[in-house]
């Protein structure tokens, strides 16, 4: 070949032929449609660590001779699987085929009650059943009477309330953590894309 | 997009974006692709832009960006290039003249040897192509301008002898 490649290159373009753009049309379809995909999946697979997790603190409690406890704790966190099973099913009722502003606007709103949701249930639930979970501990250890003898009543209600205020707080810092470090980055997108396609709208 | 701003700041400078596309690209649809993201991207980075260059260097530099970080996460997730499937992007030359099937073949041809270089040496021998200046290609990349000569040479050195057997 005796053509220079400058050449090639410009006269292989010369022709407008090869100067038509792709036809762009539905651009965001694409990418949402893998978003909700994306979520679907991470969200099935966070909520089925959920039972290799009860069964090991199970076994865990079991060896440790704390067998009510065990189921007790391993009983919540099925729970919670449960729970989110039912919740996710939402994520199957998306229709792609409508428009993608409008299912990412449902995607949207679904994950923001549900942050408000299990905010609430952290801040409230978790304090109640830890509660519990702590007297059937104290039971099962047979601390009880040491509890009672080493504490005034109102020892005792102070910490109480020093440990639900505790474990609500926790609960509510570990959630959201969590919550950034799993679906951050995919719920940012979520943001993204509703407001560039608001942006469109305009 | 709105189409005002396709119209005044993309269809004009399509040339660009399709050439950058076609290079990193490794099949129709991924090109299709790559077209489409670049558009969006210079859309959403509209306010961005400064006029410290002219808009064409602005394209250049969202394109390759767009494109090597495509290309990147598709590397990632091992879908290694088709030649055949890529080689023939500009082919469906039955209604070309000879002169243009010529050339059709040699820029097919040309445009595999292209896709065999690093990311670097395609934007860069992309942008020489484009009659881009030393200077604007090392603003463009972002490498040094005494360096780039050496590479220009370089690369077409490995072309020519690729493409001449």
């Amino acid at each position: 070949m005796d053509k220079s490649i400058e050449e090639i290159w410009s006269k292989g373009f010369q022709d407008e032929k090869y100067l038509i753009p792709p036809v762009i049309n539905d651009l965001y379809t694409k990418k949402s449609i893998l978003t909700v995909d994306k979520l679907k999946s991470v969200s099935k697979k966070d909520n089925w660590s959920l039972i290799p997790l009860s069964i090991i603190t199970l076994i865990f409690f079991i060896i440790k001779s704390k067998l009510l406890f065990g189921l007790y704790i391993s009983a919540l966190i099925l729970s919670l699987f449960f729970l989110n099973r039912k919740k996710l099913k939402f994520l199957n009722t998306i229709n792609t085929s409508q428009s993608c502003f409008q299912y990412l606007g449902k995607l949207q709103e679904m994950i923001k009650n549900n942050v408000k949701f299990t905010t609430l249930l952290l801040g409230v639930g978790l304090p109640f059943f830890g509660y519990v979970g702590l007297y059937i501990f104290i039971f099962e250890s047979n601390m009880e009477n040491i509890i009672l003898e080493t504490y005034s009543l109102k020892q005792l209600l102070i910490k109480s309330v020093i440990i639900l205020i505790s474990l609500s707080v926790v609960g509510i810092i570990s959630f959201r953590l969590l919550n950034y470090l799993i679906y951050g980055r995919l719920i940012t997108k979520i943001d993204e894309m509703i407001d560039e396609l608001g942006q469109l709208k305009k | 997009m709105r189409k005002d701003f396709y119209k005044t700041y993309i269809f004009p400078y399509r040339g660009i974006i399709i050439k950058i596309c076609r290079a990193y690209s490794n099949s129709q649809e991924d090109y299709e692709d790559y077209y489409q993201e670049v558009c969006l991207q210079i859309w959403k980075s509209r306010e961005n832009f400064k006029n410290k260059s002219e808009w064409s260097t602005w394209v250049y530099r969202i394109s390759l960006n767009v494109c090597l970080s495509l290309l990147r996460k598709q590397k990632k997730h091992n879908n290694p290039y088709s030649y055949e499937q890529s080689s023939n992007q500009l082919s469906n030359q039955s209604d070309l003249n000879e002169e243009s099937k010529d050339y059709s073949n040699d820029i097919s041809r040309l445009y595999e040897e292209i896709k065999k270089l690093s990311e670097i040496d395609r934007a860069i021998i992309l942008l020489y192509l484009e009659k881009k200046t030393y200077k604007e290609i090392s603003q463009i990349i972002g490498i040094n301008t005494n360096s780039i000569g050496v590479k220009i040479t370089r690369i077409k050195k490995q072309i020519k002898k690729q493409i001449n057997g």
